[in-house]
């Protein structure tokens, strides 16, 4: 179960699953502020059924605004991770990846530039690009958000 | 640098919808609840919530079931938070689905 914050109009938390260190606290932690805030605007652009943003490459944010009692809006914000090193791991063992094919994989999922895996591997672009291609043909999928997908179990 | 991330949460967004989620006092009576779509707690769940919030406080802890209310199925999670003397309770229902797998096994796949 992703960490449920319930925060009043003034982004103050009334309800939250987060651990007990956190949960004593008033304030929504500030990672989550800027995104809350931009979900916000979503909402009240018209979104009917909640919004979802990225907080970081492993996070998501779920944001549905609530009626309260008293007249003032509240927020439920859902917190999750939608990826896992484990995700990485599977992948390898059910397509056969090789090791540095699965550490291309790792910057993939991060989001990463193919000149930033290039940088923080040591190898070429054009190397990045035939494993990212080799990848893929062994995925059998083309695109690399058609990989990242397969691998978070989104298709 | 989350742009394959960001290019991918359409599609979260697509297979799975926000769970609703209903903020109740220590009565069990709605202090907040969805602002779109059925403001209204199912009243299939009424039983369930009476025996709930029918319990000594201290035994109302965390709790998750499996339900079906009214021929939709769902997961329906109570979570308490607060101290003892004041306390709140987040009621959090998710529809699902029974997806049969290759394997034969089930899995639970939450819908919008």
């Amino acid at each position: 179960m992703p960490a449920l914050y319930i925060v009043d109009e003034a982004m103050r938390v009334v309800f939250s699953t987060a651990p007990e260190s956190a949960a004593t606290a008033t304030d929504l932690p500030d990672e989550l502020r800027p995104i809350v805030g931009r979900l916000r605007q979503d909402l009240a652009a018209g979104a009917e059924n909640g919004t979802i943003g990225v907080i970081s490459p492993t996070e998501l944010v779920r944001l549905q605004r609530l009626d309260g009692r008293d007249g003032s809006p509240h927020y439920a914000i859902f917190r999750e991770r939608f990826a896992t090193r484990n995700s990485v791991d599977k992948a390898v063992a059910q397509f056969k990846l090789s090791g540095r094919e699965a550490e291309v994989l790792d910057g993939l999922l991060r989001g990463d530039a193919t000149s930033e895996i290039a940088a923080r591997l040591g190898i070429g672009a054009t190397t990045v690009l035939e494993h990212v291609r080799n990848i893929g043909r062994k995925m059998n999928v083309t695109k690399r958000s058609a990989i990242v997908a397969l691998v978070f179990g989104l298709r | 640098m989350h742009r394959i991330a960001e290019a991918i949460v359409a599609d979260v967004a697509l297979q799975r919808a926000v769970p609703r989620v209903f903020l109740l006092d220590d009565h069990g009576r709605p202090v907040a609840w969805p602002s779109s779509g059925d403001s209204r707690l199912p009243s299939g769940l009424a039983p369930l919530l009476d025996m709930y919030f029918a319990q000594e406080p201290a035994r109302r802890e965390r709790f998750c079931e499996l339900v079906d209310i009214d021929g939709a199925k769902m997961t329906i999670r109570i979570m308490p938070y607060g101290r003892r003397e004041v306390r709140l309770f987040a009621l959090v229902l998710e529809r699902f689905a029974l997806r049969s797998r290759q394997s034969g096994t089930r899995k639970l796949t939450p819908i919008p």
